[in-house]
């Protein structure tokens, strides 16, 4: 008695799981909310919502976790779903393929092509174990580099550290970016055992770590002289600084690699090359505007008594991305493999002597 | 050579427009030749189309696949293409009723757009991406094709209900092991339901010019399992590449989000037409769907929802 109401809650979840229907509804769920999710603005805070989409909306977006949607626990969940729907499914249908395989058949070929169906689908799986992986044991860092300094990304678990020699961009001749380039060295224990320039479209990748050229800028340096002491400071273009130990003033720092003024006084770019090098800078007092300028390398301001701004040179900075993605290789084999199940399939219906 | 790449697009566009006339007049003028001139007319227009796609190419140095402008002229090529092609295996005239004038309203709309060679952005200077465009264009040419078909067996579908007192082209699916059926050959030679079910050749807008409801049920299906093989290729293609620029294969930007919508609307209706025998105008409604998805893709997320893709 026992045992037969075990055996038929089994057949029936083994039915509920083998069940086409259970993977229709699971498609229209996910393509419902994939296309939410890019409907509605993701990751904002909360308040976003609620002045966006009206108190009850707002509310209702963020209980439903429709602010987070790829990362919400049932989406996860019908992800998952879908997973154990398709083992069920290729399971069954592996079995039933290897029948026909063995079964009489006519040439080679088509009885091979007849695995179309099981390698698409077993396919699947194979990709799906690939996002879990990397979801799981993968790793990514982003980090801006001034040129000719290192990137220290052994604290993080990666297994090197990085150089970064030199960064480069290549223009078109109407100043359109061609290609971003830099030079990088990886150091293994201090040891320089690899050198690659790395470009857009072009990683490095070294002991299962791939270096990913992902943005540029310039560095500004220079000193502050507040009441007799210096202290350095560094900077990313279009960034504040701070300038005395009160933090009362703050400046925010632009750099003109080609500095050019307009008629109406307005500066502007007149190429992105370092033919004209200016930092434009404006101080802030709280909110209020108090004084602007403009500074060559080289150059200082006194900016009132006893508060000197010194700029004295510039650099490219490098954005690398890194990551290590252990899921990859079986995310690929699971494309491969539907794209060859895919294949099959055609084959097997264009073969001859096949009539449905 | 801008010059010429517009005066042989003028070219094309014109003779799609009078084929589309042709095609058209069938609704009014029963005449076998007529979709045959059509076809010509189409096959010129498509000659004219692919010479200014190598004028552009050559004039820009490299394939044109880098601008909304140049992926919509693609996008009616594939159509244009998918429907040469199936008109020559499987004679369906009326799909010109429909894909003509949307092929005309595609290029008629990427006349309005910049019409520049734009240099390369360094992300878009991939092997990948241009396998992942041309993968593109004849996935989304299917899919049109499949969405006429699909049109032109709901508008006519009333007819033939009336004249065969059931629901048109339901095929009991027997094991749902038992493969499918490929759209050409029941569609090329033996069809004994479908010649039954054919109505009085009087009745209905179309009606003369389809094949009988299964035939063009397993013509919609077909055209979808292509396109959906090809959109798969998509995918994968864009995919690598966006692991090779960004180092994520897959990050829910917009674009890659519908793709993979669309995917799943033309995967269900896989499915349910293999396993659970879904014929007719209820898959001929889900490869509407598809298609709004596809033009969704184009166009809807081109202007509403910015993300990483140039187009
Ligand atoms: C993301 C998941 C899935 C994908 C991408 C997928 C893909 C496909 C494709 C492309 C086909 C062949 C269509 C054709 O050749 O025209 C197919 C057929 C089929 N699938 Fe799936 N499938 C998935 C999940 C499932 C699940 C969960 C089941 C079981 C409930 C299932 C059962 C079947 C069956 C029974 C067939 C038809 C028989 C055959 O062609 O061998 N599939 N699938």
């Amino acid at each position: 008695m026992d045992r037969s109401k075990k055996q038929s809650l089994y057949d029936r979840a083994v039915r509920l799981l083998t069940s086409v229907k259970l993977c229709l509804v699971l498609f229209s769920f996910l393509a419902l909310a994939a296309a939410a999710g890019s409907l509605l603005p993701q990751g904002e805070e909360g308040s976003f919502y609620l002045a966006h989409y009206g108190d009850l909306f707002g509310r209702l977006i963020v209980l439903l976790g429709l602010d987070r949607v790829y990362r919400s626990g049932w989406f996860i969940l019908a992800g998952g779903l879908l997973f154990l729907n398709l083992l069920a499914c290729t399971v069954r249908r592996t079995a039933f393929a290897a029948q026909q395989f063995r079964g009489p058949g006519q040439s080679r070929l088509v009885r091979f092509t007849r695995l179309g169906s099981p390698v698409l689908h077993a396919g699947l799986l194979v990709l799906a174990v690939g996002i879990f992986l990397g979801a799981v044991y993968g790793k990514s860092l982003s980090c801006r580099v001034p040129e000719g300094e290192a990137a220290d990304l052994t604290p993080a678990g990666f297994p090197f550290d990085l150089r970064v020699d030199r960064f480069a961009v290549e223009y078109y001749p109407d100043f359109q970016p061609k290609q971003y380039r830099t030079e990088l060295t990886v150091v293994e224990n201090g040891q320089e055992v690899y050198g690659k320039t790395i470009a857009v479209n072009d990683p490095l990748h070294y002991r299962g770590v791939k270096v990913y050229q992902a943005s540029y800028g310039w560095v500004l340096e220079g000193t502050i002289e507040e009441d007799g002491r210096v202290r350095p400071y560094r900077v990313f273009d279009r960034n504040g600084l701070t300038l005395d130990k009160a933090e009362e003033f703050l400046a925010k720092m632009y750099f003109f690699p080609d500095y050019a003024v307009r008629e109406d006084g307005h500066p502007y770019l007149k190429t992105p090359l370092p033919a004209n090098p200016k930092l434009v800078y404006l101080v802030f007092r709280g909110r209020d505007l108090i004084a602007t300028g403009v500074l060559a390398p080289g150059e200082k301001v006194a900016l009132r008594e006893g508060l000197v701004l010194n700029f004295t040179r510039y650099r490219y900075f490098t954005g690398l991305q890194v990551k290590r993605d252990p899921g990859l290789p079986f995310v690929w084999s699971g494309f491969g493999m539907v794209l060859l199940g895919l294949a099959l399939r055609y084959i097997q219906r264009m073969s001859p002597g096949r009539r449905f | 050579m801008l010059a010429l790449e517009q005066n042989l697009y003028s070219l094309a566009f014109a003779a799609y427009f009078l084929a589309a006339v042709l095609f058209l007049l069938q609704l009014w003028i029963r005449r076998d030749a007529l979709p045959g001139f059509g076809f010509l007319l189409t096959a010129a227009a498509f000659l004219l189309h692919t010479a200014a796609l190598a004028v552009r190419t050559a004039a820009a140095g490299r394939l044109p696949f880098s601008s909304f402008y140049e992926f919509l002229v693609l996008f009616a090529w594939g159509s244009a293409l998918v429907f040469l092609f199936m008109f020559r295996r499987y004679r369906i005239a009326a799909a010109g009723v429909l894909i003509l004038p949307l092929i005309i309203g595609i290029l008629g709309y990427a006349s309005l757009l910049s019409k520049d060679i734009q240099p390369l952005l360094p992300a878009l200077q991939s092997f990948w991406l241009q396998l992942h465009v041309l993968t593109a264009i004849f996935a989304y040419g299917a899919f049109a094709v499949s969405f006429a078909l699909a049109v032109l067996y709901l508008v006519s579908e009333g007819n033939r209900e009336a004249a065969s007192g059931g629901g048109p082209g339901e095929e009991p699916q027997k094991s749902a092991g038992s493969g499918h059926s490929p759209a050409g050959r029941a569609a090329g030679n033996q069809n004994p339901v479908g010649d039954k079910e054919r109505p009085d050749r009087g009745k209905g807008l179309f009606a003369w010019l389809l094949p009988a409801p299964p035939v063009l049920d397993r013509l919609i299906y077909g055209t979808a399992a292509f396109g959906f093989t090809f959109l798969t290729l998509v995918i994968v293609t864009g995919a690598v590449w966006a692991e090779e620029v960004w180092g994520r294969w897959w990050g829910w930007d917009p674009k890659e989000t519908w793709a993979l919508t669309t995917w799943l609307i033309y995967l269900f209706y896989l499915h349910a037409h293999l396993s659970l025998g879904w014929r007719g105008r209820r898959g001929a409604w889900l490869a509407c769907l598809g298609f709004a998805a596809v033009l969704f893709t184009l166009i809807g997320v081109t202007y509403l929802l910015p993300g990483l893709h140039s187009y």
